[in-house]
């Protein structure tokens, strides 16, 4: 259940959360309404299913970590070529520089050679040097092989070797010595050079920039797999979370279950692929559950019914071998007496026979084996008639039969051998547990909502209410006697309550208000025009 | 003549063994249920008291240890429960 304030709810009062809902009122109303579902039922419906959280996150891994990568690359560059590469000045000495210098100075060369004028020409070369000793040139003026200016060219000596080769067969002229670039100009009869003191570093740049290319390449690949690696891992524990935890759900249930704890459910509230799990498993605990009591019950009901069987068939057993030995020792003096013993160990054996008989029908109508002959019969008629035919044996037994109530022209399907059986039963039982002389039974017979029911009333002692849903069991006696075979074998309610049960019917007992049991049997009605088939 | 006292809810094995108990020359009284038998047994007439162990109202180790508490008399537990905590128990 929802506690009333959550993180969640005082989110609500935040002015920035309340400037966003009224910013973005879509979004506000689609918040609202999961909000609400998820305060009346308890559930997060907003939570997203597995499938969904894979492929968003499958999407993200390969979206988020390319973007980052780019996002790294370009950092990385800037870094690499930009912030930490300061002394780079590739540009500025290279071939294509002295080149463009050297194009450059041509118009200041034919200005010298269409006015001569010394002090221009000084004053002409200071700016240039001034200009281009950042680059590394040198413009520097000779006169018969001698420096002219500037006197302290700091190339003076670099030069000596081109101004020699520099005059009328070359005017113009240019050469390459280690890392020096000459360039000469024969002007009238003063030799121009110009002089590039770092010539041909472009390599010594290409290699470091090829070495920081490689650098930058192994960096950006370490990065990159970084980047992927942690972006993988989050990606992985944001979907894990979803799984890992239903399956540490489910493994704990499983090892209840395991344990024999069938009482434990799991508790999940997401609304994914778990759910289903989570569901069928606690359908599956219970009914585990429900087929472990069963059994439990079964066995119980087994052993009582061993149990009630050996003591059931020994009771009569004993007294024949006491009778039997009586008569071997010579107890019984008078041929009376030993009729007398006869008669008994005769009426002992016949006990055990019924009980076998008893236990047979039963053990046939549990396994389903007995055959049953239904017939439609007039109920009404069927019990008026029965009580007619055995009201006088049942008063010599103590139990005076009445027919209450009884109904007319109403049928049913039932075995009518069976069901005599079923009364008799009811009836002996009775007779067995009276505890006057003369007791009495009323028999009544009606239509309830289209089933007929019959009702047996005595006014014996009852039943504690304790024992009312056992009476049908088998071997069952609310006696804390058994000793007495006078008392039944406990067979016959249960008889009667399996042949009820193959009619289709129900049996119950009820306790009657001042004293007396009642037994109420329902069967159906059966179906009108059956009577024509 | 020695008086016996047989609690027995069961006719047939009460008359048995009270035609054997006659036969040997005793006095023999049947009560067929626990609360008439405790009431016979502590009157104290009886030289033995012969009991079943389920009985109606008041089974045999009750009416036995009932008594035992009240008369120093002799008895025996007659039972065809073969339960080894039965006989313990007796």
């Amino acid at each position: 259940v929802r506690q009333p304030f959550s993180a969640q709810d005082k989110l609500i009062f935040c002015p920035v959360y309340k400037k966003f809902n009224s910013c973005f009122p879509a979004i506000y109303r689609f918040r609202l309404k999961y909000d609400i579902v998820r305060a009346k039922t308890g559930k997060d419906v907003r939570g997203l299913n597995i499938k969904k959280r894979l492929l968003i996150s499958n999407v993200l891994m390969l979206i988020l970590s390319n973007a980052l990568c780019v996002f790294a690359a370009l950092i990385m560059y800037l870094l690499f070529f930009e912030v930490f590469n300061v002394n780079n000045n590739s540009s500025y000495n290279d071939i294509e520089t002295f080149a463009r210098v050297t194009g450059e100075i041509e118009n200041t060369f034919t200005k010298w050679s269409q006015n001569q004028d010394l002090t221009l020409m000084k004053s002409d070369i200071d700016i240039f040097n001034s200009k281009n000793n950042q680059k590394y040139i040198y413009l520097s003026v000779y006169e018969n092989n001698q420096l002219f200016y500037p006197t302290d060219s700091p190339v003076a000596d670099q030069n000596k070797w081109f101004v020699q080769i520099t005059g009328d067969n070359a005017p113009t002229h240019s050469g390459v010595l280690d890392r020096y670039a000459f360039y000469g100009e024969k002007i009238n009869n003063y030799i121009a050079v110009l002089t590039c003191s770092q010539y041909g570093d472009v390599n010594s740049n290409f290699l470091k920039y090829r070495n920081n290319l490689i650098a930058y390449g192994i960096t950006l690949f370490a990065v990159i797999i970084i980047i992927i690696g942690v972006t993988n891992y989050l990606l992985t524990r944001y979907i894990l979370r979803y799984i890992l935890h239903p399956l540490e759900i489910l493994n704990y249930g499983v090892h209840q279950i395991q344990l024999g704890n069938y009482d434990y459910r799991l508790e999940y509230h997401r609304q994914d692929e778990f759910s289903i799990v989570v569901a069928d498993f606690n359908l599956m605990a219970q009914r585990l559950r429900e087929s472990v009591e069963r059994q439990e019950k079964d066995n119980r009901t087994r052993k009582e019914l061993i149990a009630g069987i050996s003591h059931d068939l020994r009771t009569p057993l004993a007294s024949i071998k006491a009778y039997v030995e009586g008569l071997i020792d010579g107890i019984a003096t008078t041929p009376a007496m030993q009729k007398h013993y006869l008669e008994t160990i005769k009426a002992k054996a016949e006990n055990i026979d019924q009980i076998l008989d008893k236990l047979f029908l039963f053990s046939k109508l549990e396994i389903g084996e007995f055959p049953f002959y239904p017939e439609k019969i007039d109920i009404g008629e069927e019990l008026g008639g029965f009580i007619k035919s055995n009201s006088e044996e049942y008063k010599n037994k103590g139990l005076l039969l009445k027919m209450t109530q009884s109904i007319n022209n109403l049928t049913v399907n039932i075995d009518p051998v069976q069901f005599h059986n079923v009364i008799t039963n009811i009836l002996e039982n009775s007779v067995k547990y009276k505890n006057k002389e003369t007791g009495s039974m009323d028999i009544a017979c009606y239509e309830k909502k289209g089933d007929v029911y019959i009702t047996l009333t005595d006014d014996g002692p009852g039943v504690p209410p304790a024992a009312l849903g056992n009476i049908f069991d088998i071997f069952y006696r609310n006696d804390s006697s058994r000793n007495n075979p006078s008392k039944g074998s406990g067979l016959g309610l249960a008889i009667s309550a399996k042949i009820i049960e193959r009619s289709n019917g129900k049996i119950h007992a009820e306790n009657v208000p001042g004293g007396g049991l009642r037994i109420v049997i329902m069967l159906p009605k059966s179906k009108e025009g059956g009577a024509a088939n | 003549l020695k008086k016996i006292l047989i609690v027995e809810d069961d006719n047939s094995i009460a008359a048995i063994e009270r035609d054997y108990l006659i036969a040997n020359g005793y006095n023999v009284e049947i009560k067929a249920d626990g609360k008439n038998g405790l009431n016979s047994a502590l009157m104290g007439e009886y030289d033995l008291v012969l009991l079943d162990v389920m009985l109606p109202v008041i089974d045999g180790f009750e009416i036995c240890r009932r008594v035992r508490s009240a008369l120093k008399i002799p008895m025996t537990i007659l039972s065809n429960l073969f339960r080894p905590m039965n006989s313990w128990h007796a």
